[in-house]
């Protein structure tokens, strides 16, 4: 055992009792002008894709496919991207699924803020902070400013298969989206449990 | 070393100071606590969103994918502009400042799973089943005119209320919204931009309920919904400009518009079914009302309803829940008080009561 360790055991012995001894409570006086840091600020990126990821791809167009890992534009004619397919009925009728599929691109923000927050009298809306009874106590998301997408798209689609791979597979895309460029925001969500808030 | 000491004394007093402090809940504290759903307000909101065609910062491109004209060259979809906001908004022209609350602390949007038992008295599609609702705030017995911009209290049945009720820097909870969008074909002479934008709008009383299925109900096993889709504006604008926005051609204008949409009707067996075919293919169905003596209608005897439609002659227990689905069942319901045209002015025109009892939309390859 290091005297590292020694030093420490000893001042444990001796300081512990002594301390203990020590504490008081804190009075209600004392305690309000305590205050605690309340809320975090989050940035974030969420990336899919981005840098290609694994295709199925069709080398010789004869079939069967095969899983590869690339970039996008390595396999022009395949699917590249998140696909998430979601089946709204089971066992019978049909049989077919719902599918966001080549979903890709990166999405941004900054200044995302989260804490808890008091609405009081002093809070602007319309009377209803009244109505309430003081002192409810709300879950606060501060939105972003900005929204940023970079080559962010999906496509809608419905499919006879989960995957494409599958045998089968037929896929019918309603439509999509492409988006570039930043979405501005302002505001606050306000979260709290119904019934008497 | 000094800070592992202190927490370590803190940790030994912070055990032995609190402990005495634990109690028991009581029964009647515990008869209390009650699991609630999610209620969500969005406070001075404004979401903005703009291409650089019309203006916005460069390099702001959103298009919608995958539209194609009839020889199957893609046509160019570009939202120019998405905004929501406060009133006052000038078609989405003045966006500063223009902020706007949707849901009221004491009518706030919501996320809940309802009893389907309670929805509609133990019958109807839901019977025994949980169902996931999100709604909007509800309509009230003292509330505001849903469609007048300037609509005082008592004045009608919607929640949210127009701005300047309060000037201390509320903004009222009904809001500008719009979307203009430009198609560009092949040919560039084709080229559309097309506006649309609705002013003082609120969306009181609408809500989303989902529920499962299994044999108890209709034999079709897909996700089951009912909507309840309600959207008020004191006017809707339709108008078409150059792709940049400017130079616009004449509003066509719809008053006060009014809808409410009612999809499907689980007390009468009616759910909204979603599915996708086995081939692929897009599925919605608004299931058929069910014909005198099937199992799920109410009957004393047969179950038959008399030739004349009268109930003398008819099974009674069935007659009335006929006559109760056309009384109370769910009802679509549209109104306008005045189409404008330019300058012109074409009156009132309204839709109302509309019962569905049967539809299917199935897509298909062309």
């Amino acid at each position: 055992m290091t005297f590292k360790y020694w030093l420490l055991m000893v001042l444990l012995a001796v300081v512990t009792p002594l301390h203990l001894h020590a504490l008081e409570l804190i009075t209600d006086d004392e305690l309000e002008r305590v205050t605690g840091q309340n809320g975090v600020s989050l940035s974030g990126e969420l990336s899919f894709n981005e840098e290609g990821g694994p295709l199925n791809v069709d080398p010789d167009g004869g079939g069967p496919m095969t899983s590869t890992w690339g970039s996008c534009t390595d396999a022009p004619d395949s699917r590249c991207g998140m696909r998430l397919a979601v089946q709204l009925n089971k066992d019978t009728g049909s049989q077919g699924w719902y599918v966001l599929d080549e979903m890709r691109g990166k999405i941004s923000f900054e200044g995302l803020t989260m804490r808890s927050r008091e609405i009081t009298n002093a809070d602007s809306f319309g009377g209803d902070e009244n109505d309430i009874g003081d002192g409810i106590t709300v879950l606060e998301f501060g939105l972003p400013d900005k929204l940023k997408f970079e080559d962010f798209s999906f496509n809608v689609a419905t499919s006879s298969t989960a995957r494409p791979t599958d045998a089968g597979f037929i896929q019918q895309v309603h439509f999509g989206i492409d988006f570039n460029g930043s979405v501005n925001m302002q505001g606050n969500l306000l979260i709290f449990p119904t019934g008497n808030p | 070393m000094l800070q592992r000491i202190i927490l370590t004394t803190a940790l030994f007093s912070a055990f032995s100071m609190s402990y005495a402090e634990l109690a028991d809940l009581t029964e009647s504290e515990l008869s209390d606590v009650s699991g609630e759903g999610i209620a969500l307000v969005f406070e001075d909101f404004q979401i903005d969103m703009k291409g650089e065609v019309m203006g916005g910062e460069v390099g702001n491109d959103f298009q919608v994918t995958g539209i194609k004209d009839h020889a199957g060259a893609v046509v160019n979809v570009g939202i120019g502009q998405f905004y929501l906001s406060g009133t006052g908004s000038n078609l989405g022209d003045n966006l500063g400042g223009r902020l706007v609350n949707l849901g009221r602390l004491n009518n706030p949007i919501t996320i809940d799973v309802l009893d389907g038992n309670s929805l509609s008295a133990g019958s109807g599609s839901w019977a025994d089943k949980s169902v996931l609702a999100i709604a909007m705030p509800t309509h009230i017995a003292t509330g505001y005119n849903c469609t007048d911009a300037n609509a005082t209290a008592g004045s009608g049945t919607c929640s949210s209320r127009p701005h300047d009720v309060d000037p201390d820097g509320f903004h009222g909870e009904r809001f500008d919204m719009g979307f203009r969008i430009n198609r560009q074909f092949s040919d560039s002479t084709k080229d559309v931009n097309l506006n649309f934008h609705a002013q003082s709008a609120n969306m009181d009383g609408s809500y989303l309920r989902l529920w499962g299925s299994d044999d108890s109900d209709v034999d079709d096993h897909a996700m089951k919904m009912e909507i309840q889709m309600n959207f008020y504006a004191s006017k809707l604008v339709f108008n078409s400009c150059n792709l940049d926005g400017k130079s616009c051609g004449e509003q066509v204008g719809f008053d006060n518009f009014s809808m409410e949409l009612a999809l499907g009707d689980a007390k009468f067996f009616q759910p909204m079914t979603l599915d996708a075919t086995d081939e692929g293919f897009l599925h919605i169905e608004i299931q058929a009302l069910p014909s005198p003596g099937d199992p799920r209608v109410p009957k004393a005897g047969s179950g038959a309803i008399a030739t004349d439609g009268k109930l003398a002659g008819s099974d009674a227990d069935s007659w009335n829940w006929y006559n109760d689905y056309y009384a109370n069942g769910r009802k679509t319901n549209i109104s306008i008080s005045n189409l404008t045209v330019g300058t012109e002015s074409f009156g009132s025109s309204s839709l109302t009561n509309l019962q569905i009892q049967y539809l299917e939309i199935t897509t298909h390859d062309l």
